[in-house]
Formats: structure tokens, sequence, C-alpha cells
């Protein structure tokens, strides 16, 4: 389970974070929502070890994240700006992968591979944005995490492909309940896809719900609804 | 759980670290094998000494080499350390399943492993090819390995620890260049103007060999010799501390302040006067070299100052809109810490130059560099020997000639016999006459003078003297006292008990000829160590010393002044001391390494007690006497 309590964070004065909360159930899918700037890469990166908050606390599986290897083994966060070493290949970037992941599955990488029609020799750095976030979601997923943090995941992507994406996360969550985190500001996709929503606007939880709760009404009303949608309609 | 392992590495990280960079250990390498191994290989002895090319190469004097331990650790230093400014590498980095001492050691200790690899393959070549050497052992193999490795530890340390305070690789670079080349460049400036500007002034002090200390390069380029072993500790431990501290900041670092600078507003104001002070003396120091005009200088100095604090600003600020109040205010600070250092520096508003301390004041006077050419001759032989065998700058402590330095220092100053910056420096020549009576002429003098006072502190003077008879006379009395002349003895300046033996060689032609029959003259080993005489004797060595001693006391600074009327040389004695190292077991190696020490003592044909002494010793040949 990911559990965030009362998460505050500033940067030079300003409050990013205020008194965010957020509680991810085991085996589900939860879609983090908002606006540009509103917080939600800042929480991925408090889940990511990357930052530690002001105040609050961050666990996963009750355990605290930062400097964890071993929780760390187990959640793969893929960020919104991808990095993979310079001059890399997909095929070296798996190489590395396989020395790091315990759980690594090379069955379902190169089944993965196939699906998105990767060229896994090619240098990384020729690749398209989309391409791009296809080949780290195929690393994440070999790596057969407990969790799965993606932050802005669908980002250039093509419709088909973001319908393997989803296929890939709903089988192993399905499977072998993994546990899935995803910030997003497509309301349609997350429609379709997530057991939980929450919305977060300048760095504060306004909306969370479980979407089975809230049929009939669509999670795009609601997100337009706590957003202003409608004065930008007026 | 929290990994507290402080030495804990990532060894896929490495292993790819190794993958991506392992063009930087093969350049290496590759360089060093050209300049260092490939002319053993293809017999450079055709061209020059091949023990002499190894030698250079072991104590690291090439350029080459100095480069190679230089460049190749900052570079890697910067390229590894990337990580610490890339957001998104860094990201990357630590939503993997590793700590951040983990990550901090892995490239730390790949980036360190990739300078190395290229010294330890050059190690092991060195150990294949250095039978062929002669004079040369494995011993000196090791020691340049260890050398090597505790250079580029200092230099990487330095850079890592600079790349953990700045914001990208750019500032990375040019931060560690300043804090490399800055500081013994400004002391190097502080020095020359003193030199330029200060009546007296010693030159060389203590802080500028420091200065040239703080850079183990600069150190080698100056003194042009390797490195000591205490100096090799001091930059280890220097290297070690560096490393130690970067990772510390790194560990409290927070990294979503990656990418930023961590430098203080307050530092880079510091590092903008530091830059400013050397534009100023750039154009200050030029401008007096060329013009030696006074106002001239000032107002090179002030257009120095703008310069340079122009350039400084654009870069920090990557803007040309630099004129704001707090640039100003910045230059005014700047302009009155400049005006005081050159009213000190250049006017002489404290009278620095002018005192000289009352007898009672001081509790010794050391007279080195006295009279060009003379001390040299004075104390009668050159080289240079470590403390442990002996020191040969006189100190006079009897109240005797504590008074004759005084008198001959306060006539110097009150008659302003020496070269200065505002006055002609035009004089005429002095006679003087040798043992001969022939006469020689002499237009201007050196001396130094260090008075260590009763407190502890010490005041070192040094003039150019233009010369006078009463001056000559002050220098004859000091040189001739009592306590001087016994100073100034050999057998008193060096250790006896630590001579392992001396070697008395001829110089005269005949014996030339001798070595051209018996020795490859081509070869100044085997000139040196194809002496006509090599004594062991204790009681022998110290009879013929103490001769030459007598010598040396019969005559005063008119008629000993051998670099103006030189004698004729019959032979010369060189003194070896005893060496005891570890690793130099092999008698080849531990005779060369002997040599670097050995003084050189000279026979002329005035040393009447020293040929008497060789003759009736039986080794009146090598002066000549059958």
């Amino acid at each position: 389970m990911i559990k965030i309590e009362n998460l505050c964070k500033a940067y030079d004065g300003t409050k990013v974070l205020d008194n965010f909360s957020l509680s991810v159930p085991k085996g589900s899918v939860y879609g983090l929502m908002g606006l540009n700037g509103a917080g939600k890469t800042t929480v991925i990166k408090h889940l990511a070890g990357f930052i530690t908050q002001d105040q609050g606390t961050i666990t996963i599986d009750n355990q605290p994240i930062v400097d964890n290897e071993e929780l760390k083994a187990r959640v793969l966060i893929i960020p919104d700006e991808v990095f993979f070493f310079r001059g890399y290949s997909l095929k070296n970037m798996m190489g590395y992968y396989k020395n790091i992941y315990k759980n690594w599955n090379e069955e379902t990488f190169e089944a993965m591979i196939k699906d998105f029609g990767i060229d896994i020799t090619k240098n990384l750095r020729k690749f398209s944005k989309g391409m791009i976030k296809q080949a780290a979601f195929c690393l994440a997923m070999a790596a057969t995490p407990d969790y799965l943090i993606l932050d802005e995941p669908i980002d250039g992507l093509d419709p088909i492909a973001r319908r393997k994406l989803w296929h890939y996360i709903m089988g192993d969550v399905a499977e072998r309940q993994m546990t899935v985190l995803i910030s997003s500001h497509n309301a349609r996709e997350m429609e379709d896809a997530c057991d939980y929503i929450g919305i977060i606007a300048k760095g504060k939880m306004i909306f969370e719900g479980c979407l089975l709760d809230l049929m009939p009404t669509s999670i795009e009303q609601i997100f337009i609804e706590k957003l202003g949608g409608e004065e930008i309609g007026e | 759980m929290e990994n507290r392992n402080y030495f804990s590495f990532c060894k896929p990280l490495i292993k790819e670290c190794f993958k991506m960079y392992w063009y930087i250990p093969a350049l290496s390498f590759v360089l060093y094998f050209f300049v260092g191994i490939f002319p053993i290989l293809s017999n450079l002895s055709e061209t020059m000494p091949l023990q002499e090319h190894v030698w250079t190469s072991l104590k690291n004097l090439r350029l080459v080499y100095m480069l190679l331990m230089c460049v190749v650790p900052i570079g890697t230093a910067i390229i590894m350390m990337g990580f610490l400014h890339k957001s998104s590498k860094a990201l990357m980095l630590h939503v993997q399943p590793l700590s951040k001492n983990r990550i901090f050691n892995s490239y730390y200790i790949s980036g360190l492993a990739l300078c190395v690899i290229p010294i330890l393959l050059m190690t092991v070549l060195y150990a294949l090819v250095i039978p062929k050497v002669e004079t040369v052992g494995f011993g000196a193999v090791a020691n340049w390995m260890l050398v090597s490795f505790v250079v580029i530890t200092f230099f990487y340390g330095i850079t890592v620890l600079i790349g953990s305070l700045t914001g990208n690789s750019t500032m990375n670079f040019l931060m560690t260049g300043a804090m490399l080349l800055v500081i013994p460049i400004i002391l190097v400036i502080i020095n020359t103007y003193g030199q330029t500007f200060i009546v007296g002034y010693y030159e060389m002090p203590q802080w500028v060999l420091l200065a040239v200390n703080s850079n183990p390069i600069l150190a080698m380029m100056f003194y042009y010799e390797g490195i000591k072993s205490k100096a090799c500790v001091l930059y280890l431990l220097i290297g070690i501390i560096a490393s130690a501290l970067a990772r510390l900041i790194y560990k409290t670092r927070k990294l979503e302040l990656i990418g930023n600078s961590m430098l203080s507003e307050t530092f880079e104001e510091v590092c903008t006067y530091l830059f400013a002070f050397v534009g100023m003396s750039i154009f200050g120091l030029l401008t007096w070299a060329f013009s030696s005009s006074i106002v001239l200088t000032v107002l090179a100095m002030i257009v120095g100052t703008l310069f340079a604090f122009a350039i400084v600003k654009i870069i920090m600020n990557r803007s040309i809109k630099i004129v704001n109040k707090k640039l100003i205010r910045s230059l005014l600070i700047y302009f009155a810490m400049a005006t005081v250092f050159v009213a000190v520096v250049v006017f002489d508003i404290t009278g620095m130059t002018s005192r000289v301390p009352v007898a009672n004041e001081i509790e010794s006077v050391e007279i080195t560099n006295i009279v060009s050419g003379y001390e040299e001759t004075s104390l009668g032989f050159s080289g240079s020997i470590p403390e442990e065998f002996g020191d040969i700058n006189p100190v006079l402590s009897s109240p005797e000639s504590i008074e004759l330095a005084l008198k001959l220092h306060n006539y110097i100053l009150e008659n302003k016999i020496y070269t200065d910056i505002y006055q002609d420096s035009t004089y005429s020549d002095v006679a003087l006459y040798d043992v001969f009576g022939s006469e020689a002429y002499v237009g201007s003098e050196f001396i130094n003078l260090r008075y260590n006072l009763k407190n502890g502190q010490h005041i070192n003077r040094s003039y150019e003297i233009i010369l006078d008879d009463q001056v000559i006379q002050l220098i004859e009395d000091l040189l001739t006292c009592e306590e001087y002349k016994e100073n100034r003895k050999i057998t008193s300046c060096i250790d006896l008990e630590k001579i392992s033996h001396i070697e008395i060689a001829g110089v005269n032609d005949s014996y030339e000829e001798y070595y051209d029959e018996h020795y490859d003259t081509e070869n100044q080993y085997a000139l040196n160590s194809g002496s006509m005489a090599v004594i062991e004797n204790p009681a022998m060595i110290k009879k013929i010393l103490t001769a030459w001693d007598e010598d040396m006391n019969k005559w005063g600074y008119k008629e000993n002044n051998r670099s103006l009327t030189p004698y004729d040389e019959l032979a010369y004695i060189d003194i070896i001391f005893k060496i005891e190292k570890a690793g130099s077991s092999k008698k080849k190696e531990s005779n060369a390494e002997a040599r670097e020490y050995a003084l050189t003592v000279y026979i002329t044909e005035i040393d009447e007690y020293t040929i008497d002494c060789l003759v009736k010793s039986g080794y009146g040949q090598t002066v000549g006497v059958k």
C-alpha cells in the first residue's frame, strides 16, 4: 500500500504541497489528476525518494522510501523526463536493468519488445519521445515490480501504443496484484483504467474517491467541476 | 531498509561506467605508451641516454606525463560527477534500488579506476622493460606508480569536491581551474610586486614556495624534480579529505537543488575580487615593465580592474547588462582594498623597507647569496643536500658578526647603494685584486640577509648593492670575521659521519684523454663514476676536507672572489652521502640516487694545502702531480 499523510513541501518559501494525503490500496490502479503545475510530479519525486518532505510521512508497505534499497527494488518509477545512459541502445539498458533488478523477466521483455516493435539495437538517442516512453515502459514491466508509478505515461504515445500499455498494466494488476499510481491530466483515459481517482490543485488534494462510487458521473465532469472548467466554458 | 554501509558500491553501475567511458584509459594509456615505453623499445639510446629518458619519465617530469596526471583526473571527475548536475540523470539513478552512498561511491570508484588503469598497465610494462636500462630498478617503477596515483587522487578529489558545490559541468571545470591555478598565480603576482617595488624584498620566501607546492604539477615544473614522500602523503590526504567532503556534501544535499550552485553570493564575490586582482596586476605590472612610469602603472591598474570586473560579472550573470548598484558597491569595496595594497606595496607607506632590527632583538643572522659567485666559491662547493646531511647556510649568532651584518645593512640603506625602481641604475665598476694582484672590476653584488629575531619572527632582505670602497670593506669585515670563517668550513657545514665516500677526478687535458681511453665519454654516468680516486676512509676524507678548509680561510672577499678571477681548476671532489632507502637494494640504483645529493668541491691552483695533502697522501696524480 502507498500512503502519503499530510505531506508539505516548499521551494524557496513557496508551498508546492500543502497537507497533501493520498492512499493507494494494494492491487489497485490510482489516477492522480491535476492541471499543469498542480504538484503531481513533486508527489512522484517524493515517492521516488528523490525529494525529502518538509513535513508529513510517505510510506510504501509501511516503510520509508528514502535510501531504502530493498523497497526500491520492488518499486518502479517512470518519470516524465526519461533518461538513459549516453549512447546506449535498449539492449544495453536491458543488460544493466537485468543486473539491477533481481526479478527481471526476460520473456516479458522479449514479448513486449516484439509487440511494440522496438529495435533494441538502435541508439536510444535516436528514438522519438513516444518511443522513449515505450522503451522505458518495457524495461519497467520486465523488472516485475510490485509498485509501478508513472508520471504522465501516455504523453506522446499514439493510440495503439496507449492501448498496449494499458493492456500490460491491467494484466499485471490482475495476475500479480501490482499496485499502480499514474499521474495524468487525461480524464477519459483515467476513467477507463483507474479504480481510484485523486485530484490535486495548488498542492492540495481536493478530491479523492472510488470510481465505482462515483458512477454514473464521469471523471471528466468531476475534473472540470473541481478545477473551474465551468468558468472557462462560460 | 536504509543502506548504512558507507563503502557500498554497485557493481553493475561500475560495469556500465567502464563500458561507457573505456576510451579515457585507452587514450591515456596510448599517450603514456608512446611517450614512455615506445622510446625504450625503439632503442632511443642512439639519440639520448636511455637511463636519462627513463629517469625523467619515472620522476614524472615529462610534460605529457604531467598533463595526463592533471587533465585526465579533472576531465574524468567532471564526466563521472554529471549525476550531481543533471537532474534527469540524478532522478533516473535515484528511482533505482540504489542508496545515495552507493551511487556516489560507484561513480567515484569508477572514475578513479579509469584514471589509474593506465598507470597500472604502464607499471607492468616498465617492470618488463626496465631490466634493459642500467641504473634504474623496480623500486623506481613502484615509486612512479605510487606518486602518479597520489597526484591523480589529488586532482580527482579536488574536482569531485568542486563538482559537489557547483551547479553544472562548465562551472565545475572553471572553478576547478580557478582553485588549482588562481591561488598560486595570485601568490606569484604578489611576489612579483615585491620584487618590482619593494626595496630589499627577499624573493621566493616560504609562502611563495607554499603556493607552488599547493599544486603538485606546478611543484614539479618549478623544482624540476620528483615529488618527495612527505609532499606525497600531504597530496594524498588532501585528495582523500576533498573526496570525503564531496560525499558528505552530496549526502546532505537536497536533491531537488541539483543543477543549482551551492556557492554562496559571498564566495562568488570573493572570486570576483581575486580575478579583479589578477586583471589589475597583469595590466599594472606589464605597464611598469614597458614604461617604468608609476602614474601610468596606477592608471593601468584601474583599467585592468574594470576590465576584469566586467568580464567576471558578464560570465557570472550571463548577461552584458551588469551595471547596477550592486556592481558599483562591489567595485568601491575592491578599490578600497586595492588602494591599501598599492599604498603598502608600491608606495611603502608603512616604511617597511627601511626597517633594520636593533642588535638586542636579534638571535642570529644568516648571510646567503652574499655577493654573486662569492658564496659558492667561498663556501667552496656546489650542489644541494637534504638537511639530514648538514646545513650549508652559515648562521651567525655572535654579537660581533651580528654587529657587522647590521653595520653593512645600515650602510646600504643610509647611502641608498641598492638598485631600485626610482633611481638610475648606472654605476661605475670598482676594482678588486686577486691573490696574484690581478685587477678585476665589479659593479654590483647581491646579498641576502635573514634576521632570526628573539621573538621568533624573521626579517628577510635581499639587495643588489652598488659597490664602493667602503661597502667592500664592510663586506670584507663580515666575511673574514671568525664566526663566518668557522661556519663556512665544509667540515662544519656537513655531517662527516654521513659521508659514504669521496671521488676525486682531475679535469685537466691529460685526464680527459685518460677518460677518453678508458670510458665512454658520451655517457655522463661513466665519466662521473670513473673517478681517478675513490676514498672511503673517514679519516682520510676528513684530512683532505680539512686541508681544503684551510685554503678557503686564507683569503677574504677581495682575493677569494673566484667568480671574478677564476683560477684554473685542477680537480673536483664529489662528496657522496650514505643513502639508506627502502627499495634501493640494487647497488646500481642506490648509486644513482646517492648522486642526486652529492656535493662538489673544486680544487684550484691556489689551494696549496689541499694539493699538498693529496700529494702526501698518494693522490697527487688527481691534481696533475706525478
